[in-house]
């Protein structure tokens, strides 16, 4: 059976090179719509990745039983006698599967000692301070986050850091600043008796953000000073770190942001002190249009593979039934149906063996050239997408209350990706294609194999 | 003993027509039978019917006393009979040696040179033979295999007359000197008269037809 098999494929050269070449054509492109899929949705993971997802534990303000409202002579003293997020609880938040990293804001109030904040609007004296956070990963702070700062100069915070500081290149050239030197705050609320903390430059940023005309010096993002939390405990006098603006915590696909909320909602945490808030919205921006560029190709390929599994099993079909004959006077000298049909689909296999592993280089030398023609016409489609500033109030994400927009720049589906067409892939065609051959040999040649050897036979002649 | 027997055998085809109503007849080893008749009138159903290839309407073709269609008819086909067609039905991507390989594993050389094919012709493409070479390969092809009973279906209705005599002459010896059970069913007197038994099919019945017969008719041609 193996040596008919072989006889055929190497004495009937002309069928076997139509077959050979169907099968190549046919696997170059399931070969290369294939990798332009994987690259396509590896593209796509890259850019949900990029624009990046986040969920929020933070203190829940509706609930007033957890907070106290105190009447003074300058108006209502607020304080929460809640439940705080502690670090236990944000490595039980950590141990969900999908979150690759967090950061804890903290929050306080500076006068600068050894140098000076650049001015804004003054309320009148003791005005001239600003509002510094405290991060547990600077990397992942809003501000770097959504593109408003960059850092320019140094490294991130991360929560090894002690008593660490980035400043913005505007009040590093204000006062002369440079890595390593080191600056003076003291914490400005009315208590007083808070001690001078030194703090070490050991990154600056860049703001993109433009102020517009009216900033107070608080308000002002290029006073921004941003700390770790040892600091802030020392300059605000705390026994332990408080996450006054709650922890964030970023997720590896946006696009699962939700049914990782879910789980962290079941956690044992004390949900009636906490909050959860998910903000995906960079990711909903894109989405619609990773959602084109995705169901583009996808659709390509199911076409691809639609039409090259029709042509197939018709090339097949056509294969089997000029071998009608054949099969008739196999079937008269006593060779079973098993037995013929296996030789037809080891005919088929050994051609397709040879043709899938050929489609491997052409399709390694046309998938890139078709991706970027597809990707191009994409992109030309494709709208950069907007994130407008929220209108119902509830996003203020600033420690002062403000909205810090998106940079949008690197939220555009990409007009070309990287394709590579990988041994995966080809094993995958190898596996598809072998199990295609198989059913399409099996199928064509049932209705011969049901006939009566004798009709065959006089059907021949 | 008979080594193949057909008890009220009847067949019909699809459109109703019936060719073969309740045929009786009994084959022995070692003998040639012919089957004449006119076309249409059933001979190459019968073979077919003889050989597995197709089943009856209803009655038994029994192969040493067993019943072929309880045995199986593809066990018929693999194990008791060999075919030999006008039109050779040999596997033309294959050798003359490779064909005859395909029923049989003793070394195919040795019996395509005792009928007649060179070394060299034994491993050329089957299509690059002549017809008699062709017929004579397809002969070889079911010499070769273990079955008992040989069938063929105008086994020379494809030649010449010199070829035909040599074919003939082969199948004969198949018969008497190796002892197999050889069928023919043939339009050709000739043939015929070399028989050791000839059957006529006449209106869907099987009848042995004499010596005497077959002359008158070759005579009337």
């Amino acid at each position: 059976m193996i040596e008919r098999a072989f006889f055929y494929t190497t004495r009937k050269r002309g069928k076997t090179l139509m077959l050979l070449l169907t099968l190549f054509v046919i696997s170059t492109f399931v070969l290369t719509g294939l990798s332009i899929l994987a690259a396509a949705d590896h593209s796509a993971l890259s850019l949900r990745q990029s624009v990046g997802g986040s969920i929020k534990l933070e203190l829940d303000e509706n609930n007033r039983q957890n907070w106290t409202y105190q009447q003074s002579v300058g108006g209502t003293l607020v304080g929460y006698t809640g439940t705080p997020i502690t670090d236990a609880d944000i490595e039980k938040v950590m141990s969900v599967k999908g979150i690759h990293g967090y950061n804890g804001v903290g929050d306080g109030s500076v006068f600068a000692m050894d140098f000076s904040f650049i001015s804004g609007f003054s309320f009148g004296p003791g005005s001239d301070y600003s509002r510094l956070p405290s991060v547990s990963n600077s990397e992942y702070f809003n501000y770097f986050r959504r593109g408003a700062f960059k850092l320019v100069e140094g490294r991130h915070i991360t929560p090894e850091d002690d008593h660490a500081v980035l400043i913005s290149t505007a009040l590093a050239e204000r006062n002369g600043l440079k890595l390593g030197d080191t600056i003076t705050v003291q914490c400005c609320y009315d208590a007083g008796g808070y001690p001078n903390v030194s703090l070490e430059v050991i990154g600056i940023y860049q703001s993109t953000l433009d102020d517009g005309g009216f900033t107070t010096t608080s308000t002002d993002k290029r006073n921004r000073l941003i700390i770790d939390h040892k600091a802030m405990q020392e300059i605000m006098m705390h026994d332990v770190i408080q996450y006054d603006n709650g922890v964030e915590f970023f997720v590896d696909d946006p696009r699962d942001i939700d049914k990782i909320a879910a789980q962290i909602q079941k956690l044992d945490l004390d949900w009636n002190c906490f909050k959860l808030t998910v903000d995906n919205t960079a990711y909903e921006a894109v989405a619609s249009s990773l959602t084109a560029m995705q169901n583009m190709v996808t659709g390509l390929i199911i076409g691809i593979v639609i039409v090259s599994i029709g042509i197939l099993a018709l090339i097949l079909n056509m294969w089997i039934k000029q071998r009608t004959h054949e099969t008739g006077i196999l079937l008269s000298i006593g060779v079973s149906k098993v037995k013929i049909v296996t030789q037809y689909i080891l005919e088929t296999l050994m051609i397709a063996m040879i043709a899938f592993g050929l489609s491997y280089f052409s399709s390694g030398a046309i998938a890139q050239g078709t991706s970027n023609l597809l990707f191009s016409q994409v992109a030309e489609t494709q709208p950069i997408p907007e994130i407008e500033t929220p209108d119902d109030g509830t996003e203020y994400l600033d420690i002062t209350g403000q909205y810090i927009p998106y940079d949008t720049s690197n939220m555009v589906a990409p007009d070309s990706i990287e394709v590579h067409v990988t041994v995966e892939h080809l094993l995958w065609v190898y596996l598809l294609g072998m199990a295609i051959c198989t059913a399409a040999v099996v199928l064509a040649s049932l209705p011969v194999v049901k006939m009566k050897p004798k009709n065959i036979l006089s059907q021949m002649s | 003993m008979s080594i193949l027997e057909v008890k009220g055998l009847q067949y019909s085809y699809e459109n109703k027509k019936r060719v073969l109503r309740g045929i009786n007849a009994q084959m022995e080893q070692g003998k040639m039978y012919a089957i004449l008749g006119p076309s249409g009138c059933g001979k190459t159903t019968l073979l077919s019917l003889l050989g597995g290839l197709d089943s009856p309407s209803s009655g038994q073709i029994l192969y040493q006393g067993k019943d072929i269609a309880k045995t199986g008819f593809a066990d018929h086909r693999r194990n008791h009979v060999a075919f030999i067609f006008q039109s050779y039905n040999l596997i033309d991507y294959l050798t003359p040696m490779e064909n005859v390989a395909l029923t049989s594993k003793l070394p195919p050389l040795p019996i395509l040179e005792q009928l007649g094919l060179t070394a060299e012709e034994a491993k050329r493409n089957v299509l690059k033979l002549s017809g008699g070479q062709q017929q004579r390969v397809a002969i070889a092809r079911a010499l070769a295999s273990d079955a008992q009973v040989i069938l063929g279906d105008e086994p020379t209705g494809n030649l010449d007359e010199d070829t035909a005599a040599e074919i003939t002459a082969i199948l004969k010896d198949s018969a008497h000197k190796s002892g197999k059970c050889v069928v023919i069913v043939t339009h050709s007197n000739e043939l015929a008269k070399e028989a050791d038994v000839v059957f006529r099919l006449r209106k869907g019945d099987l009848q042995i037809s004499d010596a005497s017969e077959i002359e008158q008719e070759r005579k009337k041609k």
